[in-house]
């Protein structure tokens, strides 16, 4: 990638792609669609995927986080006491798999797993010219998380952010158009289209921008950013070794300014700063080794 | 600090096992999943 540093590929990175077609995979294993044209309907629906990944996807076997939310909240509005309470469990249920993924690794699933940002990745390489994401822009993921996923549905009963996600048009629209099931589905209106070009105007914003989904938009890095702080997995620069060189911000290609923005919530936890470091000074994992000689002591 | 900061993401664990629990009673997974079963038309855009 032009003006982003060396890479050596020696540590964690060489791994990530791997990594992150193994998610897709693991995520979206309902390949019986094909032949049986009906998504699957087992126990795992009720279970959250650790990244971005539309239930509306045929192939997914697992129910998306950020639905979930816009689901509970809908519930929410209504009147009968046994319709809030399930509101008040679905947004109990998101919310403890959204803390426990968060306090124990933050936002590495997005690094890591997330099949929306590995498409993000692939279409950066599109050749143009690349450029960074203007500072102001990654903070419109607040209102993002709190208009369109918690008061747009709360208020208007309708799941907002569904509405106009990316992934849902990339994972679910254009799947389910390329193979439909064999239940009909109600024919295409004009949000079908509005859908399709906000998921071309993004794709046209991945060229220049590396993944800007995740850093301006994506409500699940937005509560995962929030732990990177303060998970158990940690990411880490041993003061001693470092020599303030500056490769490691050249190497990150969500620009953070390292290593004091090493805890930043922007951080997708891809560790090509521990590739790039030339001194060795950034460690990872669950227990650093400056705390395992601490706790020997 | 650092011991700090394991504790720190130990109690959020532990509000994240007792907010699990407490949706059980009132059958969060299960109206997740019967919300997810169904092909969700906001995400498509067919509404």
């Amino acid at each position: 990638m032009a003006g982003k540093g060396r890479r050596s590929r020696r540590g964690p990175d060489r791994y990530r792609k791997w990594s992150q077609v193994a998610g897709l995979v693991i995520l979206n294993p309902f390949f019986a669609y094909f032949s049986t044209r009906s998504t699957y309907a087992g126990p795992l629906k009720g279970a959250c995927a650790p990244g971005l990944n539309c239930y509306a996807c045929p192939f997914t076997v697992f129910a998306c986080p950020v639905g979930g939310l816009q689901h509970g909240f809908v519930l929410l509005r209504e009147k009968a006491a046994r319709l809030f309470l399930k509101g008040l469990g679905v947004l109990l249920y998101v919310g403890a798999f959204l803390s426990a993924v968060g306090a124990l690794v933050g936002r590495l699933p997005c690094g890591w797993v997330c099949p929306f940002g590995l498409f993000q990745e692939l279409a950066h390489r599109m050749p143009g010219r690349k450029g960074r994401l203007p500072g102001w822009v990654s903070a419109l993921r607040y209102p993002v998380l709190v208009g369109l996923v918690f008061l747009l549905p709360l208020t208007t009963g309708a799941a907002w952010f569904s509405r106009l996600c990316p992934a849902g048009f990339l994972e679910g629209a254009l799947p389910l158009k390329a193979i439909p099931p064999a239940q009909p589905l109600p024919s295409t209106g004009w949000f079908f289209w509005l859908k399709a070009a906000l998921f071309c105007a993004l794709v046209l914003w991945c060229v220049p921008v590396y993944r800007p989904f995740c850093r301006a938009v994506c409500p699940l890095g937005t509560v995962w950013g929030w732990f990177n702080g303060s998970c158990l997995f940690r990411l880490e620069v041993e003061e001693s070794a470092c020599s303030s060189c500056g490769i490691c911000s050249r190497a990150c290609p969500v620009d953070l300014k390292l290593p004091g923005g090493i805890s930043s919530h922007a951080c997708i936890r891809c560790l090509r700063c521990v590739d790039a470091c030339p001194e060795g000074a950034l460690r990872f994992g669950l227990r650093p080794p400056g705390e395992r000689a601490e706790a020997a002591r | 600090m650092r011991r700090g900061r394991s504790r720190k993401a130990l109690l959020v664990l532990a509000i994240a096992a007792a907010a699990f629990l407490l949706s059980l009673l009132w059958e969060g997974p299960r109206s997740l999943y019967l919300h997810a079963v169904v092909i969700c038309l906001d995400c498509i855009g067919l509404i």
